[in-house]
């Protein structure tokens, strides 16, 4: 500190500018808060997470969201730590040996990050599902495991406990739930609805070249482009010229707006105000040219939501998003938004121009962003006392940071898993894809009947050895009747070890004459190969946690985690497929 | 300077209490078959899509956990996920080079250190604690640079996997393995995995030296640095980066002739900040802070622990698969986005047959007549292929054409900045191009037009 006042002392003589210097919590979660700034950051202070059943990809995750510092996350659990734990999950050490699952990895997940609090608990979900499935509510997230690895928890434990949370209603916990199986692995988010006013888009400019506010127009018709010296004229911002020549070629073809097809047309508008060929700015709007072709609207995304039941019968019950939405419906109808869209957003990207014509280009936009935020706001006053709340219900810090996004929100409304798996289902899963049978769905669809197999006989397909190649013929079979082809796999027979053979071809030779029934065979044996390889992955690694397969869902899930609950950028609705085989992931909708 | 931490002992264990030192030595004696059921299995069976070469069994386990030996290259966010990952996958000889010390704003996503950690060596402190926390592995750390090392030293591993945040360090170990390739031996090929991060977004790729695309063929899909130019910072400022940029670039080299600005110094930031926020003040600019001073001068790119630990299983999956043929190998290159849902993209990236490292052919480059030597190393130092700051030229012959340093060959040939290209050489001619940041000599001929 002292050296810096010496520095600045030594070098300058301009009155001291308050520091803001990081202080040491800053410093530890810089790189982060680059993303999810202070609000988010926030929230994940406040998290509380549960963490259902222990293995390494479950407490991977954990110490994903441990080291950026969530409140709090409960482990529970009745299990005691075996060798096979100790070997695959970081969490635990040899002297944890035959201890408390929970206790243990809590106490090290704990070391990573000395303000985030820890719990075991050491019960079994079955008992607390029985007692008092409510539980699982009070937690904001709920994080279920899903490896073989802690018999604690099996597939009725997952089913029950999704259950358990989607009956808050409303009030609904999100879940994570995870399977693994050596090299492939699956996630699962679950929600009712998750509502996103920052979805963190590339870019959030409005510039409206198109449509044109008032002064922007006015500023830019009234520029004399003709009496300025090449220094000026070389820095009057592209937008301003757009704006000039739009007006232009309105006049000079019958009020019509330039299309794709009339670009070089209305270029050639553009260039008639040029001087000299290498001003920098008439570059810049002729690269911009696309921005006049495209007309502003309401995003369609934005428009739906302000046509959805939720919006429409917004009462003192609901939650802020869809008032804000009101609000946002209110607006675009407000006899003073004579644009009839979205408020102006007052970011301005950079553009070829001198400072204080670019200061006084941004003060525009920022002038009227700020009039069409105030209108916002007064219509959201209207909306908020309608519905019986007070006019401070909403904050208009809230409200200043939903005009600014209001441009890219999203809402998500997610389902419970499917029970049984149908023929149509599937059919959406490839139209997701190419309209292809990928080893994605073959995947989804395997987990899927390795979890009914659990159901049902408590084991996992891949555990009893004696049973390794029956299970997964039977489950070859059920694979079958999910994908409605139950002709697959006709002319492929199987050896002892469950590996696919199919029957020779006819003669080479024949080649030339290939019939239409020898091209459905050989894609119908490419397919079978697929079902077959799926179900025989997953058989293979018998639900064991592979630590890299581990290591990677504790990335996803984390990442999802954060997701929900910053309620920033967009979260997976529905599950995701990871193919370490060939290193690949895929996400389903169902 | 080398430090070699030793593995802890595995038999006395004074701060356990006996039933915990009795639990340890219970594991210690489990055998593999039972600690490693979870990898076995996967070692044992076989999957659908596995290649007809893969043996499986004790063979297969006997190379992962005696004799593969690999070498980690980073200990940072990527390096502290991919020692982890290796350890518990039975990988038992793992060596790891890192030149940095730790810092505060490691403590995020750098799980293997702790606060009272910061200032020591990331390689060392990481190879101590993951000996502690996985016994029977031997972790070695190198506190260096990764150019110390020779080829020889290179050539003793199996495979090598990166995960490093520079990009001239990745192209000096791709363009080294390349090097090492001798047709004759095959073990002289070793598998580069190499993985990045920023923020949600995420790339993980496996390098065949001479057989696949190298890391110098892909240099055009990086996305090139921001730059401003120096007079938008010296004349027209707009953004908040230019009154930063102006401060550190223009600004800290007048007051301080002799004093290299240090990144790392919060008082030198501080400086910057102070200066910067007044010019912005000036212009009326809104937006300098400290935290974007930091970031613009230190060019931080944002990191979280959930991107690292998605993208260094991947590449340790990819070790994994390498070392057993348990499954086939990615080919090559896996993009991973986690900002919006969850979007992983795998393709196979082509050799480039123009890579200057990899490709044996010579870069052909047209270039207009009448191009002074002055623009035309400005047109070098602009093309995204090359990535290069300030270049040296010499003529095919190895003469020197225009060489920055040392100082007498500036002054010899400084002069030739003012002449037309096509003076000096004729269509057709070649002619090589060294930078500091280039790992190799550029081989180009220049075609007239
Ligand atoms: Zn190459």
């Amino acid at each position: 500190m002292e050296d810096s006042v010496t520095l600045a002392e030594a070098t300058t003589d301009i009155q001291p500018i308050a520091s803001h210097r990081p202080d040491a919590k800053t410093r530890r979660y810089d790189r982060q808060l680059r993303l999810w700034a202070s609000s988010g950051q926030k929230s994940l202070e406040e998290a509380n997470v549960l963490l259902v059943g222990c293995d390494a990809a479950g407490c991977q995750a954990l110490k994903n969201l441990v080291l950026p510092g969530i409140a709090q996350f409960t482990i529970l659990t009745a299990s005691k730590v075996t060798a096979g734990d100790i070997s695959t999950n970081f969490f635990l050490l040899p002297e944890s040996l035959g201890g408390s699952l929970a206790e243990e990895a809590v106490r090290l997940l704990k070391e990573l990050n000395p303000s985030v609090q820890g719990h075991a608990d050491p019960r079994s979900a079955k008992q607390v599902l029985e007692e008092d499935p409510a539980w699982f509510r009070s937690f904001g997230l709920v994080i279920v495991c899903g490896s073989g690895e802690d018999a604690d928890v099996g597939a009725e434990v997952t089913r029950k406990i999704g259950k358990a949370l989607w009956e808050g209603g409303q009030e609904d916990t999100p879940m994570i739930s995870l399977r693994t199986s050596g090299f492939v692995a699956k996630v699962r988010t679950q929600f009712r609805e998750h509502c996103v006013i920052d979805t963190h888009p590339d870019h959030s400019h409005t510039l409206r070249i198109d449509t044109p506010f008032r002064a922007l127009e006015d500023y830019a018709l009234g520029l004399d482009l003709e009496s300025m010296d090449s220094m000026e004229h070389s820095h009057v911002p592209y937008v301003l010229l757009l704006v000039r020549a739009l007006r232009t070629f309105e006049k000079e073809n019958d009020g019509k707006r330039p299309i794709y097809d009339t670009t070089d047309a209305f270029k050639e508008v553009l260039a008639r105000e040029r001087k000299a060929l290498d001003e920098e700015n008439f570059a810049e709007a002729e690269g911009q040219v696309f921005a006049v072709t495209q007309i502003s609207e309401v995003p369609a995304g934005v428009k739906s939501l302000m046509d959805d039941p939720s919006c429409e019968g917004v009462s003192k019950d609901s939650k802020d998003f869809w008032l804000l939405v009101k609000a946002l419906k209110a607006f675009v109808a407000h006899p003073e938004n004579k644009s009839g869209l979205l408020p102006l957003s007052a970011s301005l990207p950079d553009m070829h121009t001198s400072t204080a014509s670019y200061i006084n280009l941004q003060n525009l936009y920022k002038k009227q962003a700020m009039a069409d935020a105030t209108l916002f706001k007064s219509c959201l006053k209207e909306v908020l006392s309608e519905v019986g709340l007070d006019g401070e219900a909403i904050s208009e810090g809230d409200a200043d940071e939903f005009v600014k996004h209001c441009h890219t929100l999203l809402c998500e409304r997610g389902s419970q898993p499917k029970e049984e798996l149908t023929a149509e289902d599937v059919a959406d899963d490839f139209l997701m894809e190419t309209f292809d049978l990928t080893h994605g769905v073959a995947l989804n669809i395997a987990f899927h009947l390795a979890e009914k197999h659990h159901l049902k006989t408590g084991t996992w397909p891949g555990t009893v050895e004696d049973e390794y190649h029956t299970v997964k013929a039977q489950m070859f079979d059920q694979a079958k009747a999910i994908l409605g082809m139950p002709e697959l796999g006709s002319n492929v027979d199987r050896d002892d070890d469950g590996r696919l053979f199919i029957r020779p071809e006819q003669d080479e030779d024949d080649m030339d004459e290939e019939t239409e029934e020898d091209v459905e065979r050989r894609e119908e044996t490419r397919k079978a190969k697929i079902v077959q390889d799926s179900i025989c992955e997953i058989c293979r690694g018998g639900m064991k946690v592979l630590p890299t397969t581990a290591a990677l869902v504790g990335g996803l899930v984390a990442q999802e985690a954060i997701k929900l609950i910053t309620k920033q950028y967009s979260p997976l609705n529905g599950t995701c497929i990871v193919d370490l085989v060939k290193g690949g992931m895929t996400r389903y909708p169902i | 300077m080398t430090a070699i931490a030793s593995p802890p002992p595995l038999h006395r264990h004074p701060s356990l209490t006996s039933s915990q030192d009795q639990a340890r030595q219970r594991y210690l004696s489990t055998p593999d078959a039972e600690k490693y059921a979870a990898i076995d299995r996967v070692l044992d069976r076989r999957g659908g899509r596995t290649h007809e070469a893969f043996v499986g069994g004790q063979e297969t386990k006997e190379f992962l956990r005696k004799t593969c030996k690999i070498l980690v290259i980073g200990a940072g966010g990527l390096g502290c996920e991919i020692l982890q990952n290796l350890a518990l996958m039975g990988f038992r000889d793992i060596h790891v080079i890192d030149m940095d010390t730790i810092d505060i704003s490691n403590l995020n996503r750098q799980f293997l250190f702790r606060e009272a950690d910061v200032g020591k060596a990331k390689s060392i402190v990481a190879a101590e604690f993951v000996m502690k926390r996985v016994p029977g592995v031997k972790v070695t750390p190198y506190y260096g640079k990764i150019q110390d090392h020779d080829e020889a030293y290179y050539k003793s591993f199996n495979m090598i996997i990166t995960g490093l945040d520079s990009v001239e360090a990745r192209r000096w170990i791709n363009a080294t393995l390349v090097g090492m390739v001798d047709e004759d031996d095959p073990e002289s090929l070793k598998p580069l995995i190499d993985g990045g991060t920023e923020g949600f977004k995420g790339q993980a790729r496996v390098i065949l030296p001479t057989m696949s695309a190298c890391y110098e063929c892909s240099m055009d899909m990086l996305t090139p640095p921001t730059v401003f130019p120096i007079c938008t910072i010296a004349n027209t400022p707009r953004l908040p980066e230019h009154c930063i940029e102006w401060a550190s670039v223009l600004e800290w080299p007048k007051a301080f002739k002799d004093k290299k600005l240090d990144n790392d110094d919060p008082d030198h930031i501080e400086w910057l900040y102070q200066k910067a926020a007044d010019r912005a003040k000036q212009y009326g600019i809104e937006g300098v802070t400290w935290s974007l001073t930091q970031g613009v001068v230190k060019n931080i790119i944002p990191a979280i622990a959930s991107t690292n630990a998605i993208i260094a299983a991947a590449c340790c999956n990819e070790a994994f698969k390498l070392a057993t043929t348990s499954a086939p190998s990615l080919d090559n290159y896996t993009m991973y986005v986690g900002n919006d849902s969850i979007y992983a993209f795998t393709f196979k990236h082509e050799k480039n047959p123009e890579c200057p490292v990899c490709g044996g052919e010579t870069v052909d480059l047209k270039v207009k007549k009448g191009t002074k030597v002055e623009s035309f190393i400005e047109m070098l130092t602009e093309n995204q292929r090359f990535q290069i700051k300030k270049p040296s030229i010499s003529f095919g012959s190895g003469q020197p054409l225009f060489w920055q340093a040392p100082p007498q060959f500036y002054e010899q040939t400084k002069h030739n900045l003012e002449k037309d290209l096509d003076e000096l050489i004729a269509s057709g001619d070649e002619i090589t191009v060294t930078d500091k940041a280039l790992p190799f000599s550029l081989d180009l001929r220049i075609e007239f037009e």
